[in-house]
């Protein structure tokens, strides 16, 4: 987790509550992995030998299983999660609040109106996207735990599969994670200002409206409010140029992979590898160690995109305690 | 110059005034005095085409629809009304205005010799509160806003309300040198600020009542 954002929940007194709704979502993913491999192992089998009386018993099982596991899902841990995401913003903002409430003027100056509308609003919205919406902080650590559990698993049942596997995914993923998204926290932290500039003309274009209009100023201040916005476009769309380049790296992996599995797999029936059934049974799990680190993937990117949320935040939990410093 | 024919505003169902009537000679100035809440901001507002008559009619410099009044006449508003950009483009709003123009102007408005001393001069961008700025400052940089446009007529709007003694004097000096030769309209409750005005109207009730 990002020191910043760790400092935060610590702050808040929440950084029990996230770890909890985390461990409680952990071995969701890689239950739904061994349930998926192993129906589609046992449907092939059956129909093999055409038992249609095992067919319906099988059924019944994986269908009990997965309703079970999805009721936990859907039901038990996604309320808890609302509830900490809920929990989140409150104290986030009435820290902020506070801050702001408690300040000298001088303090409030350090900041454009704008600048501290876009921390209180966006920036806690951006830093909450990167704990709890589905494909982040939370979805990460879980895909990292389900990728480790699958890759277990695959080692166990065929490791020249596996290794094949790896091999191909390992050069996509350093390009996509390290080279390609690496500049997506600037571009963010340049879209975030340019949005502060974007806020700080509310204000004025309500306040002066009469001077603009009696001194036909209108296309001078547009001109200036669409500065900023085309700044915030043109950073966010650089941001998402470099998100859609990983996720191409990561497709393209993603595929690769299944061809060379089906082409050696497929040689090696009857001598490494039992039946099709078998075959099957080890690219399920390959699959979700797909989506895993497709996860993963998706997950950096965008908590590299909120991360810097998450720093300009911390940057007014300090100042209260720089003041602190000061007061005594 | 300027002509009020019956003129009328309801605002919120609540009538400022009614059937007002006033004529104002071209280079006329003239004051207008009243209380707080009796309308006289309100009255300027109609004459700079910002706000439009419930009825009656308004003519200003010949024009008698308030899109058009607008380009015939410059305000000075209480506030100063400045906006996040340099003072360059405070002052011309984007419009063209050459150097030597823009230099007679600061010069005029008494702030050259501030803006020269800025490390960026001119080109200062004022902040969305343009905290470093005096009032007296900023009412100054809205009336070189008010020179830029150069109108036949001025609408004044307790230019010097929210300054003190000192400032209000260099801003009303400012204004004096600006205003000569143009109509002018001064909304204010001091009456020592309306010294040499050719009229003074005192506001009260919706009607103008001659001093």
């Amino acid at each position: 987790m990002n020191k910043n954002v760790f400092k935060i929940l610590k702050e808040l007194g929440l950084l029990k509550l996230f770890t909890l709704v985390l461990l409680l979502r952990l071995p969701f993913d890689f239950l739904n992995a061994v349930l998926s491999a192993n129906m589609i192992e046992s449907f092939i089998r059956i129909s093999e030998v055409k038992d249609s009386v095992n067919l319906l018993k099988t059924f019944g099982v994986f269908l009990f299983f997965t309703f079970i596991l999805f009721a936990y899902n859907a039901l038990i841990w996604s309320t808890i999660s609302i509830y900490a995401d809920m929990l989140f913003h409150k104290k986030l903002r009435n820290r902020i609040l506070d801050i702001m409430l408690s300040s000298t003027g001088r303090d409030m100056e350090k900041l454009s109106a704008g600048d501290w509308i876009t921390r209180l609003n966006n920036d806690v919205d951006r830093t909450s996207d990167y704990l709890v919406t589905p494909i982040n902080f939370m979805h990460v650590s879980i895909a990292a735990f389900n990728m480790f559990l699958s890759s277990l698993v695959l080692v166990f049942l065929n490791s020249s599969l596996y290794l094949l596997t790896i091999l191909v995914m390992i050069p996509f993923f350093i390009l996509s994670n390290v080279i390609i998204i690496r500049k997506i926290p600037l571009y963010r932290k340049k879209s975030q200002e340019a949005y502060a500039k974007y806020t700080n003309w509310m204000e004025p274009i309500i306040e002066s409206k009469e001077a603009i209009t009696v001194f036909d100023g209108q296309d001078a201040v547009m001109e200036k409010v669409e500065e900023a916005s085309r700044e915030i476009l043109r950073n966010n769309l650089k941001a998402h140029m470099l998100t859609a380049w990983s996720s191409f790296f990561n497709i393209f992996s993603g595929n690769l992979g299944y061809l060379l599995m089906f082409i050696m797999g497929n040689s090696m029936i009857g001598s490494e590898l039992k039946d099709f059934a078998e075959l099957m049974k080890i690219t399920q799990y390959r699959a979700e160690m797909l989506k895993s680190i497709n996860v993963m993937n998706v997950g950096f990117s965008n908590m590299r995109t909120n991360v810097i949320s998450a720093v300009r935040i911390e940057e007014i939990l300090n100042m209260e305690k720089e003041n602190w410093k000061k007061d005594f | 110059m300027i002509e009020l024919k019956n003129l009328s505003f309801t605002y919120e169902n609540k009538e400022v005034f009614k059937n007002l009537s006033l004529k104002v000679k071209k280079g006329e100035k003239v004051g207008i005095i009243g209380e707080s809440g009796c309308g006289k901001s309100t009255l300027l507002r109609l004459m700079a085409g910002l706000y439009e008559p419930s009825s009656g009619e308004m003519i200003i410099d010949g024009e008698n629809i308030p899109e058009k009044i607008i380009r015939k006449v410059s305000v000075i508003m209480q506030s100063p009304m400045l906006l996040p950009m340099s003072i360059r483009e405070n002052i011309t709003m984007g419009h063209e205005v050459s150097e030597d123009k823009l230099k007679k102007i600061l010069e005029d408005a008494n702030i050259k010799k501030w803006i020269d001393s800025l490390p960026e001069g001119i080109e200062t961008y004022l902040g969305d509160r343009a905290d470093e700025l005096s009032g007296g400052q900023a009412q100054r940089i809205a009336i070189a806003r008010a020179m830029c446009k150069d109108t036949e007529i001025l609408l004044l709007d307790e230019p010097t309300s929210a300054l003190d003694g000192e400032n209000a004097a260099s801003v009303l000096e400012a204004l004096d040198r600006f205003s000569i030769g143009k109509t002018v309209i001064h909304v204010t409750h001091r009456k020592e600020h309306l010294n040499g005005y050719d009229r003074i109207f005192n506001m009260k009730d919706g009607c103008l009542f001659l001093q």
